[in-house]
C-alpha cells in the first residue's frame, strides 16, 4: 500500500502492509536505523515518535494508520535548535550520555511537556523512568528539564 | 529528509564520505547470522533449501583470511567449524538483499550436529586458565592462637542491556574496507578485519559510533561482529549491514561472568588477619577473552583492601558451553569486592567486632604500603574513608541502634515491622590495564602549516565531554583557537592505536600523552618549520613497575579509592527490599566537573544494583529461558534509592581518577552488608531474589 505523510516537516512516500509496524516501515522505507528499537514490544521507548503532535511507539504503531498524518522522529527533532538549546542546558546539569539514546530521552521528555507544561519534580522523575538507560543520568535530566520548563513558561508568558 | 551527515571537506585527514555508511545506499545488502541451536557437538553437515541468486552463503571453509578472532591471549573462532561450544554459535552467514527474507531462510537450515556429552561446568574438559599465587607458609589448622573462619560466596551473571544498536556497516571501496560501528576499541576491529581479510591494517577504516558508558562488554565484541561483515561485504563486493535485534544481542553478547569465591581465613586473638586461602572460580563460558587480566584483578581487589601477611590463592577461568562472558561494568573487583566485603562480616562476627572496629583494625594503608607491602607514592585513604563516611553518616549509632532492634523485635515478636540494616563497604577502582602490553596508548599529534593542530589517536569516549576537555587542553597548552584543534573521525591501521576506552584509560593514559605530545611541539614551534608531527607511546614510570607473575608492584596507572554505605528495608510481609540511602564517598584527586563526576558515579550504581537486586540470569540445560529476554529488568530512576555523592580531598594534589567502575564495585558489598544485618542471616549469593529474601526471612523467624 502506498502511504504518503509528512515526516519530519518534508513530504515523504512509502509501500508498506498496512499492518506493518511504522518502526519497520520507517526502517526499510526511509532509512531512519536509529529507530532500531531494543524491546518491539513499546516498553523501552526507544522508537517514539510523534503523530500530530502525540507520542507513540512506533515498533506498535501499524502503518495504515500513519496516512496523510505527520511524523516527527528523534531524527528529525535532533537537528532543531531547540535539540541543541535543551542539550546545552542537560550538559550545565552534569548529563553524561553517549548519544545512542540521547535524542530519544530528550524528544520524549520536549513531547511530554507539551502536555504537562508544569511538571512536579516527582512527574518528571517517573517520566525520566519510562526509558531504561544505561546510563544513569536520569537526575540530569530532572534538574534540566526542572530547569527548562520553568523557562519554557517564562516564554508563554511573556508572550501572553 | 534531515539526517546528520559526518564531513569535514575543509579537511583532508579527517573527511568522511558522507554517502559511504548510507542506509539508503542502493545494493545494500544484509547479514544474517547462521547459528547453532545445539550446546556443544561436532559439526557433520548443513542442509537447506535452494538458495535464490541473489542470496550467498558463507561458511568456514569460504573465510578469506585467518579463521580465528584473537583479543590478546584469548581467541575464538569467526565461524564454528569442526565444533560447536555453545548454542548460538554463529556457525554461517547468510547475505542478501532483503534482511526479513534471509531471517526466514536461515530458520529453514538444517545443521547436523553430533551432539557431545557435556557438564554444566564443563569441567571435563579443565579450565581456560588457572592462576595461583602464594606467599609464606599457611599456619597449622590446629593452632590454638588461630581460629578459622570459612565461607563460600558467589554472585550472578548480567547482562549490559545496551542502549547502542549493534549494527555493523561494511562498504568496500578499491580494495579496501571502511566500517561503521559503535566499539569502544576502533583499532581492534582494524587489526581483526585486516587478519580475517587478510588484508593489510591501513587498508580497514573505522568509523567508530558512540557506546553506552559502562559498555565494558563492547570492548572485543563489535570486532567480531565486524569481522563478519566485513567479510560478508568482501565476498559479495556491496556495501553490507549486519544488525542484532536486542533479543539476539541479549542471548548471545558477552555477559558478566558468574564467580564462586571460597575464603578461609586464620585470625589471631585481638582479630587481625594472618592469613587467607581462596579458591576462586570464573565461569568464561564457551571462550576466554580477557580471562587473564579479570583473574588478576580478582586477586588484586582480594589483596587491596585489607593487611594480609600470608596467603594462597587459586582462580581459575572455567569452560562451560554457554556464550562467551566478558567484563561489564569493570573487570572483576565488583565480583571479589563483594565476596571480601561479606566475608569480612563473618571475620568481624568471629573476631566479636564490630563490623567497622575489625575493618579499622585491618585495613590496608596505615603505613603507606599497598598489596603486601608494596610502598605506594600517594598514601592509601581506606583509614580515612572509613572513619569520615562513619563520622558523616552516624553509622556507628546507627548499627548499634539496628543491632538492639533486631535484639527486641525477637522479645516481642513484631513480625511486621521492617527489619532495618546498616551496611559499610570499601573498595577502590584499579584505573588502566593490569598488563601493560594488553592494549598500547599512542597518540600522534600534528601542527600543520595552516595553524591547525590534529589528533590522531583512534579513541572514542562515552561523552563528548572528554573531548571538549582535550580541546581546551590542547588549545591553553599550544596557544590555538579550540576551533583549529581537530579530532580524528576514522581510524585505520596508519594511524596510532590508543588502545579501548574502558578502565579509565582515556583519562588515566592518553590525556597524559596528549599533553606530553603537546609540551614537545610547544617545545619545537618556532624553531623548525611546520609541519610538526609527535608519536609517542604511554610509558609507565618507574614506580608503576608491576610484575604480574609474582604479584608484586603497582598494578595500576592510579587507583580511585572509595567507602559506601547503604542503609535499607525489608519487608517481611512482601520479602521486598528497599534501600533508603546510599551515601558514597570517593577519594578521585581532583574533580573538575562535580556534577559530571557525581553522574558517572551514578551511572556505576546503578548498574550495580541492578546486578544486586534486579539481574538475575540463569542458564539451564546451557541455554538461557525464552522468556528471560522478557523478564529481564534493568533499574530505572524509580528504582534508583537517594544517593548521596561526596568526593574525599586527598591529602596531597592528585590528578583527576577514574570514576566510571567505583559506584559499581562498591554498591554490591555496601547493600549485602546491610541486608545480613536487617535479616540476621548469613547471605551467601547475589543476586538478592525474592527467593533469597524469603529464605533468609524465614530462617530469620525461626
Amino acid at each position: 500500500m502506498k502511504t504518503d505523510f509528512i515526516l519530519n516537516g518534508e513530504d515523504a512516500t512509502g509501500n508498506g502492509h498496512p499492518q506493518e509496524s511504522l518502526l519497520d516501515f520507517l526502517v526499510r522505507e526511509q532509512g531512519l536505523f536509529a529507530l532500531h528499537a531494543p524491546c518491539q514490544r513499546g516498553l523501552c521507548g526507544r522508537c517514539n515518535v510523534t503523530l500530530d503532535g502525540r507520542t507513540v511507539p512506533a515498533c506498535l504503531t501499524p502503518v495504515f494508520m500513519v496516512k496523510g498524518r505527520e511524523i516527527v522522529t528523534p531524527e528529525g527533532f535532533k537537528v532543531t535548535e531547540d535539540y541543541k538549546r535543551i542539550l546545552k542546558v542537560l550538559e550545565e546539569e552534569g548529563l553524561v550520555q553517549c548519544n545512542q539514546c540521547t535524542a530519544a530521552q530528550i524528544f520524549n521528555f520536549q513531547t511530554w511537556l507539551e502536555f504537562n507544561p508544569e511538571p512536579t519534580e516527582e512527574d518528571l522523575r517517573l517520566h525520566a523512568a519510562e526509558i531504561p538507560c544505561r546510563c544513569g543520568t536520569g537526575e540530569s535530566l530532572v534538574r534540566g528539564f526542572k530547569r527548562l520548563s520553568g523557562t519554557k513558561e517564562a516564554v508563554r508568558a511573556h508572550r501572553r | 529528509m534531515p539526517r546528520p551527515r559526518k564531513s569535514n571537506p575543509d579537511d583532508p585527514h579527517f573527511t568522511v564520505d558522507p554517502d559511504l555508511f548510507d542506509p539508503e545506499a542502493k545494493h545494500l545488502q544484509h547479514v544474517v547470522l547462521l547459528r547453532s541451536e545445539v550446546a556443544h557437538g561436532e559439526l557433520l553437515a548443513v542442509s537447506h533449501p535452494l538458495l535464490p541468486p541473489e542470496v550467498r552463503l558463507i561458511l568456514p571453509e569460504h573465510l578469506p583470511g585467518a579463521a580465528q578472532f584473537s583479543v590478546y591471549k584469548g581467541k575464538l573462532p569467526l565461524l564454528a567449524g569442526d565444533t560447536v561450544q555453545y548454542r548460538g554459535e554463529p556457525v554461517g552467514l547468510l547475505v542478501g538483499p532483503d534482511r526479513q527474507a534471509l531471517k526466514l531462510l536461515a530458520a529453514q537450515f538444517d545443521f547436523v550436529i553430533r551432539k557431545k556429552s557435556m557438564s554444566m561446568s564443563g569441567a571435563d574438559e579443565g579450565p581456560f586458565r588457572t592462576r595461583q599465587l602464594t606467599r609464606g607458609e599457611p599456619p597449622a589448622d590446629d593452632r590454638p592462637d588461630l581460629q578459622w573462619v570459612e565461607g563460600s560466596y558467589s554472585s550472578g551473571s548480567q547482562d549490559a542491556y545496551l542502549t547502542t544498536p549493534l549494527t555493523v556497516t561494511a562498504v568496500p571501496k578499491n580494495g579496501e574496507i571502511y566500517l561503521h560501528l559503535p566499539t569502544q576499541w576502533p583499532s581492534l576491529v582494524v587489526q581483526a578485519v585486516a587478519r580475517a581479510l587478510d588484508l593489510e591494517p591501513a587498508k580497514v577504516h573505522v568509523e567508530p559510533l558512540m557506546i553506552t558508558a559502562h559498555a565494558d562488554s563492547l570492548v572485543w565484541f563489535p570486532a567480531l561482529l565486524a569481522c563478519h561483515a566485513a567479510v560478508a561485504a568482501q565476498a559479495a563486493g556491496k556495501p553490507v549491514s549486519l544488525h542484532l535485534d536486542k533479543d539476539e544481542e541479549f542471548y548471545f553478547a558477552p555477559k558478566r561472568p558468574e564467580a564462586r569465591f571460597s575464603l578461609r581465613t586464620a585470625l589471631d586473638a585481638s582479630g587481625q588477619i594472618r592469613f587467607m586461602k581462596a579458591r576462586i572460580s570464573v565461569n568464561f563460558g564457551a571462550w576466554a577473552l580477557f580471562d587473564q587480566e579479570i583473574l588478576d584483578r580478582i586477586l588484586i581487589a582480594l589483596l587491596g583492601v585489607y593487611k594480609i601477611p600470608g596467603w594462597q590463592f587459586t582462580a581459575q577461568a572455567d569452560r562451560s558451553h554457554t556464550p562467551p562472558r566478558g567484563p561489564v561494568g569493570g573487570y572483576g573487583e565488583a565480583l571479589a569486592l563483594a565476596a571480601l566485603e561479606n566475608h569480612s562480616l563473618d571475620l568481624a562476627e568471629a573476631a566479636g567486632l564490630t563490623p567497622l572496629d575489625f575493618k579499622l583494625l585491618n585495613l590496608q594503608g596505615r603505613d603507606n604500603t599497598w598489596l603486601g607491602g608494596h610502598a605506594t607514592k600517594d598514601p592509601v585513604p581506606l583509614v580515612r574513608l572509613a572513619e569520615n563516611l562513619a563520622l558523616l553518616t552516624d553509622y556507628r549509632r546507627k548499627q548499634a541502634a539496628f543491632h538492639l532492634l533486631h535484639q527486641k523485635r525477637r522479645e516481642f515478636f513484631e513480625e511486621i515491622l521492617p527489619r532495618r540494616g546498616i551496611g559499610l563497604a570499601l573498595g577502590f577502582q584499579g584505573n588502566g590495564f593490569t598488563s601493560a602490553d594488553l592494549a598500547p596508548a599512542s597518540l600522534e599529534v600534528r601542527l600543520e602549516t595552516n595553524g591547525k593542530v590534529y589528533i590522531y589517536c583512534g579513541l572514542l569516549s562515552s561523552t563528548t565531554r572528554l573531548f571538549s576537555r582535550w580541546k581546551k587542553l590542547v588549545s591553553s597548552l599550544l596557544t590555538v583557537p579550540e576551533r583549529d584543534v581537530r579530532f580524528c573521525k576514522v581510524h585505520s591501521g596508519a594511524l596510532p592505536d590508543a588502545g579501548p576506552s574502558t578502565a579509565s584509560r582515556s583519562l588515566e593514559m592518553v590525556e597524559k600523552v596528549l599533553i606530553q605530545c603537546c609540551e614537545a611541539i610547544a617545545a619545537k614551534r618556532f624553531r623548525q618549520p611546520l609541519p610538526l608531527v609527535i608519536k609517542r607511546p604511554f610509558r609507565r614510570v618507574k614506580h608503576l613497575h608491576w610484575d604480574d607473575e609474582t604479584f608484586s608492584g603497582i598494578p595500576f596507572v592510579s587507583v580511585t579509592w572509595g567507602s559506601c554505605l547503604v542503609e535499607l528495608e525489608v519487608n517481611p510481609v512482601q520479602a521486598q527490599l528497599a534501600i533508603k540511602r546510599v551515601v558514597m564517598l570517593i577519594e578521585a584527586g581532583e574533580i573538575q566537573d562535580e556534577k559530571a563526576a557525581r553522574t558517572a558515579v551514578l551511572q556505576g550504581v546503578q548498574l550495580g544494583l541492578g546486578w544486586t537486586l534486579l539481574e538475575s540470569l540463569a542458564w539451564e540445560n546451557h541455554r538461557l529461558a525464552r522468556s528471560a529476554f522478557l523478564k529481564y529488568r534493568v533499574p530505572t530512576l524509580r528504582d534508583l534509592p537517594p544517593v548521596d555523592i561526596r568526593f574525599l580531598p586527598s591529602e596531597k594534589y592528585q590528578p583527576p581518577k577514574g570514576l566510571g567502575d567505583i559506584g559499581c564495585q562498591l554498591i554490591a558489598a555496601g547493600v549485602v552488608a546491610a541486608f545480613r544485618q536487617a535479616v540476621h542471616q548469613k547471605t551467601r549469593s547475589l543476586p538478592l531474589t525474592r527467593k533469597i529474601i524469603d529464605d533468609a526471612l524465614r530462617s530469620y523467624e525461626n
